[in-house]
């Protein structure tokens, strides 16, 4: 257990220099996997044969001497909505539960290529929709710090497998919180890159105008390590960025003397769990003695964000979700007598109650005589929201706001009541429209359970977000907090 | 701008999704509930604002249409496969 818990750095020193085996790593990581996988639930799929196989690869690389990238033999989980080709990809879906991914994604390519080991794929809501990780068809995720808690979602496993000890790393995807809402109720750290900074090429589209995969990770120098190898452009995904990539662990450490940093007021409001609200005040103050300054500012499209978002997001998954017909790959209802009940039929055995209820949303908001009540006014707020964050960013260098209102919630408690479960996005949504990078960081307990600051930057100005946030775990030690199952 | 079971009907069909009945009861009801918060953009002036289909303001790009990937096994994932083909049911009415 003690190995995963020392940083990317310390592990693959520990690699280089020999005094630990690749192999031992990954047993090690299997043997943490199962022993708490009965109680926290965080994986669909485990590819154990072929971890082990490539760890024996990566130890005699190492034995060689060859030198190798910082990454090279450090276990990972992915989401299941992440393809890896030949292991199963699900999107926690009845439509995908026996759908083998023919490709790799771009992101895939990316983590083989610095010899990591994907060691199984990860719990989520079905298709990445949801807050709570109930949604997925197979089992609901438990949070770690309390069983009876959700962990959050749509990356719930994602951000469980990590808080629990299981991986030290892990992929998700953020559509509207999906990294950093978990990340906060799990107590762990999780970045929302830009979008078009990570290629989203492989990646199962739920809402593609919103979609970014990120790493999660128990600190802000691994999430670095992470995006340096996962980040840059890609001719498979067109809206990917041809940026150039930073070496992002080059920018922590360094001060944060005369930074500026806007906090919200509409996150700071009845709305926000004054427990949470008061940990992130907190932290604010901890800037503050080292030099940084903030104050309120107002975002006046803030409260819009839910509506504009499950407007957008929906219509779009309406429109990504169309191809699963029961044709090409995936669940088909077998005893139709034409292929219009075939359709019909399959789509509404494979999906489940909040997939289907989102294609409704989606469906009807794109509907003649809808389009402009809804979708064309959820578009322009949009732009209310891209010019709110413009000129916040003329004055600050970064945002700072809760990451959740809330910490995690019981499980079945918002279930029945999806608006309910929305509002649990309402402090990272925003960033989704607008398309910015954003970290969820521990910032204290509420009864137990972790809250989550969220430091939101400029398009493409992670190292600012990184720089910042890595400032704070210096200052503080929440991020090294385990919960009680692993004491 | 009230949800009709009409309407749902009328969505169900475009969405190419069957639901048991008493579902159709509870989507309704949730939909309607949905709506009712959605409608709160219906009351802001938006005259004179442009729509954004994307976040970012980097722009998209297209790239040569030349295979670059072997191409990959259909029928591995295919629900039903004969003679090189996907098998569906019937399309055309008798």
């Amino acid at each position: 257990m003690e190995i995963l818990e020392k940083s990317v750095k310390e592990i693959h020193g520990l690699l280089k220099n020999r005094v630990l085996k690749c192999r031992d790593l990954i047993i090690q990581t299997y043997k943490n996997i199962e022993q708490q996988e009965p109680e926290i639930q965080s994986f669909i799929s485990l590819a154990k044969e072929e971890s082990i196989s490539r760890s024996e690869e990566i130890d005699r690389l190492y034995d060689k001497g060859e030198e190798l990238p910082v990454l090279a033999g450090i276990p990972i989980a992915v989401k299941d909505n992440i393809c890896i080709k030949g292991q199963k990809t699900t999107c926690a879906s009845r439509m995908l539960a026996d759908f083998v991914a023919p490709y790799d994604a771009t992101v895939t390519k990316k983590l083989t290529e610095h010899y990591m080991i994907p060691v199984g794929k990860l719990n989520m809501d079905e298709f990445a929709m949801g807050s709570s990780t109930e949604n997925s068809v197979f089992h609901t995720t438990r949070n770690p710090w309390s069983l009876d808690c959700v962990p959050g979602g749509s990356s719930g496993g994602s951000t469980a497998s990590v808080a629990a000890g299981q991986v030290p790393l892990s992929l998700g995807s953020d559509t509207g919180g999906s990294i950093r809402q978990p990340a906060a109720f799990c107590g762990v750290t999780g970045f929302k890159p830009t979008y078009g900074r990570v290629s989203r090429y492989g990646l199962v589209a739920f809402a593609s105008s919103l979609d970014q995969i990120g790493p999660v990770a128990k600190n802000v120098e691994d999430i670095s390590c992470v995006l340096n190898a996962i980040s840059g452009h890609d001719s498979m995904d067109s809206t990917s960025a041809d940026i150039a990539v930073p070496d992002f662990t080059l920018c922590l450490g360094k001060d944060i003397k005369g930074l500026k940093i806007g906090v919200p007021a509409e996150l700071f409001g009845p709305a926000i769990n004054s427990d949470v609200r008061q940990c992130v005040i907190n932290g604010l103050e901890l800037l503050s003695k080292e030099g940084a300054c903030w104050e309120e500012v107002n975002m006046e499209s803030f409260p819009h964000a839910i509506e504009t978002y499950y407007i957008l997001s929906s219509a779009e998954a309406s429109a990504n979700l169309a191809r699963f017909d029961g044709v090409k790959y995936g669940h088909r209802y077998h005893n139709a007598k034409n292929i219009k009940e075939m359709y019909k039929k399959t789509r509404g055995s494979g999906f489940g109650s909040e997939v289907k209820r989102r294609i409704i949303l989606g469906t009807y908001v794109l509907s003649a005589g809808y389009y402009d009540a809804y979708y064309a006014k959820a578009q322009k707020m949009r732009t209310l929201f891209k010019l709110d964050f413009a000129k916040a960013f003329k004055k600050y260098d970064v945002l700072i706001t809760p990451s959740s209102p809330t910490t995690a919630f019981k499980i079945g408690e918002k279930i029945e009541d999806p608006l309910d479960m929305y509002t649990a996005d309402i402090a990272t949504i925003p960033v989704n429209l607008a398309g910015l990078p954003a970290i969820s960081v521990p910032c204290g307990f509420v009864d137990g359970l972790p809250a989550g600051l969220q430091v939101i930057g400029k398009a493409f100005d992670e190292e600012t977000v990184l720089k910042v946030a890595y400032k704070y775990q210096q200052l503080t030690d929440f991020h090294k907090k385990k919960p009680k199952l692993l004491n | 701008m009230s949800l009709t079971m009409k309407d749902l009907e009328q969505v169900l069909s475009l969405a190419n999704l069957d639901v048991e009945p008493h579902e159709k009861e509870i989507y309704l009801d949730q939909l309607t509930n949905i709506l009712e918060q959605m409608e709160t953009l219906g009351k802001l002036d938006l005259e004179g604002v442009k729509p954004s289909a994307y976040a970012c303001e980097h722009s998209t790009f297209l790239r040569e249409d030349i295979v670059k990937q072997s191409a990959v096994s259909l029928e591995k994932n295919a629900p039903e496969w004969e003679l090189n083909s996907f098998r569906v049911p019937k399309i055309l009415a008798d």
